[in-house]
């Protein structure tokens, strides 16, 4: 019985930290963004490609203010490798030109661990 | 919302002042000129025996050359409202990108639209001063008169009036344009070109006397003391500012592939610049097209195909009646590319064409007198004409979302009334 029930305990704990994780690094993300810092973006969304990289420097270059927001839509998905939040991802920014148009969608963000802690893998759009 | 007030508040601007002009008979209007040249009566000359009228393709048929005109005015080539920075939104990554590297063309349309609710203003200044009319010399267009009167003397009607004439008509266009981006791939724009046009004319006419060469009291003019003379200087001049005829655009990309963009648009020409003062064609023009950029890096070629689609015009009619006439409808290309040499520079070569269907020209040829001489004269006459022009410019961005551009247009062929150069310089800011 005591086995059972600190199995069951040690696989919350471990939900709980995936979880934990998750969060963390969608805040990352938010903070890399709004914070237009590439290395930052890079360290939490290591399989970034190089035309990708570059894509996020010239916009941060543009953008003078960014400001992110992302809402899960309901609980992540944790797996064995790592985990898949759907949510809604909106994205307020202003250029020397003033405000660029609000951006809004519903997108996957798919994560892996990495260590005691989650990275983005992917992130790919869900639809409005 | 504002910028949305404002292009709302210009467009309205716009369609009223399309429908102030009417059309006014005048004899002060350049339209006026050349049939006024030689006085109300054309080519008469004073003799008191008979009367003495003399005629010729260029005076009778003077509604060709404002026909020209008018067809010129039609297709001068505007800068492109296509703003020099392009955006669009990449929502796999969540980032705006700048959709080209390079600032765009000046005189061609590229694929790309500006964004969603962004806007675009600018400004150009362009001076046209035609010297040819499909390659003969507005300098020294030559023209015989023959006499008209069925004087039952078949040899005073051997007599001619031969005139060289120095046609000067110069263009400035001042064009402010707007562009703003309705969605990220439909744009609207305004160009509002500001018009300066002068004319002068200088003919030197000279009586030959084939027919009564021993006798100069039959045909003669009279000099200023009143004296007979077999020569004249006859001149003429005048000059006009105002709204020209006022473009009106919406432009859709269709289609983003990798290799390139595909966009479609319609230019609707509104007839709002006095045609009788050659500021306005004096006709609605109507031209769907297709802008074609390509997406690579630094150099971005781009294709334009448009039909131009022409009302009628009293230029093309009779100015006199005010009769309207079907000005000349047109198939116009463009074809080059732009480059962004640097961050601050981008380059922009094309080459501009027209194929003018139905146009007016001219052709030279030769007159032959009863007695054999022979005098240069010029025939009006229907044609396809052929327009190619070459354009190099390049843009500027000293700072912020400036741009100065610089362009010069350089004529590649004879065909129509042309222009050898006309430069261009212009700025433009997006908001």
């Amino acid at each position: 019985m005591n086995a059972g029930r600190a199995e069951e305990q040690r696989k919350a704990a471990e939900l709980s930290a995936a979880r934990k994780g998750v969060d963390e690094a969608l805040n990352r993300y938010r903070i890399a963004f709004e914070n237009r810092d590439p290395e930052a973006l890079k360290s939490i969304w290591p399989s970034l490609g190089r035309s990708e990289l570059t894509a996020f420097q010239n916009f941060f270059k543009i953008a003078r203010s960014i400001k992110l927001q992302l809402r899960p839509l309901g609980e992540a998905e944790i797996g064995a490798a790592g985990a898949t939040v759907r949510a809604r991802r909106t994205m307020a920014a202003t250029d020397e030109r003033g405000a660029l148009p609000t951006q809004d969608q519903t997108v996957n963000i798919h994560l892996r661990r990495a260590g005691n802690s989650m990275v983005i893998e992917s992130i790919d759009i869900a639809g409005k | 919302m504002s910028r949305i007030r404002f292009f709302i508040l210009l467009s309205v601007c716009v369609g009223g002042m399309a429908q102030t002009q009417a059309p006014a008979n005048s004899a002060t209007k350049l339209a006026f000129a050349i049939p006024n040249l030689f006085g109300p009566d054309g080519l008469t000359l004073p003799n008191p025996n008979h009367l003495a009228h003399f005629d010729s393709d260029f005076q009778n048929n003077f509604g060709p050359f404002n026909s020209a005109i008018g067809s010129q005015l039609t297709s001068l080539p505007l800068p492109s409202p296509a703003a020099g920075f392009t955006y669009s939104f990449d929502p796999a990554l969540g980032v705006y990108t700048r959709s080209a590297q390079s600032y765009g063309p000046v005189l061609a349309e590229r694929a790309e639209t500006i964004g969603k609710e962004k806007f675009y203003a600018g400004f150009s200044f362009q001076h046209f001063r035609f010297g040819t009319l499909d390659g003969v010399d507005l300098r020294n267009f030559a023209s015989v008169f023959k006499h008209t009167q069925t004087t039952p003397d078949p040899v005073i009607k051997q007599d001619l009036i031969t005139t060289s004439t120095f046609v000067n008509t110069q263009l400035d266009q001042s064009t402010a344009f707007f562009t703003y981006g309705l969605t990220d791939r439909i744009d609207v724009s305004v160009a509002l070109p500001l018009v300066n046009a002068s004319l002068s004319v200088v003919s030197n006419a000279t009586i030959q006397r084939i027919g009564t060469a021993n006798d100069p009291t039959i045909h003669y003019f009279r000099d200023s003391n009143g004296n007979p003379t077999a020569q004249k200087q006859f001149s003429i001049s005048g000059s006009a500012s105002g709204l020209g005829d006022v473009l009106a655009r919406v432009k859709g990309t269709v289609l983003k592939t990798k290799p390139a963009w595909l966009a479609l648009g319609l230019d609707v020409r509104l007839p709002t610049g006095d045609a009788y003062n050659f500021l306005g064609s004096g006709a609605l023009g109507l031209k769907p097209f297709i802008a074609i950029s390509g997406r690579s890096n630094r150099i971005t070629p781009h294709l334009n195909l448009g039909y131009q689609w022409n009302d009628s015009s009293p230029l093309a009619g009779d100015i006199f009646t005010g009769t309207k006439g079907h000005l000349p409808n047109q198939f116009e290309y463009a074809v080059g590319f732009d480059a962004g040499v640097s961050k601050r520079f981008s380059f922009a070569a094309d080459v501009l064409g027209q194929e003018i269907f139905h146009a007016q020209g001219v052709a030279p040829s030769t007159f032959t007198a009863a007695n054999g001489a022979q005098f240069a004269d010029n025939n009006f006459i229907r044609e396809t004409a052929n327009i190619v022009n070459g354009s190099l410019g390049f843009k500027v961005n000293p700072i912020s979302t400036l741009l100065v551009s610089f362009n010069v247009l350089v004529q590649m062929n004879d065909a129509g009334l042309r222009s050898r150069v006309v430069p261009l310089v212009g700025f433009s800011y997006s908001f």
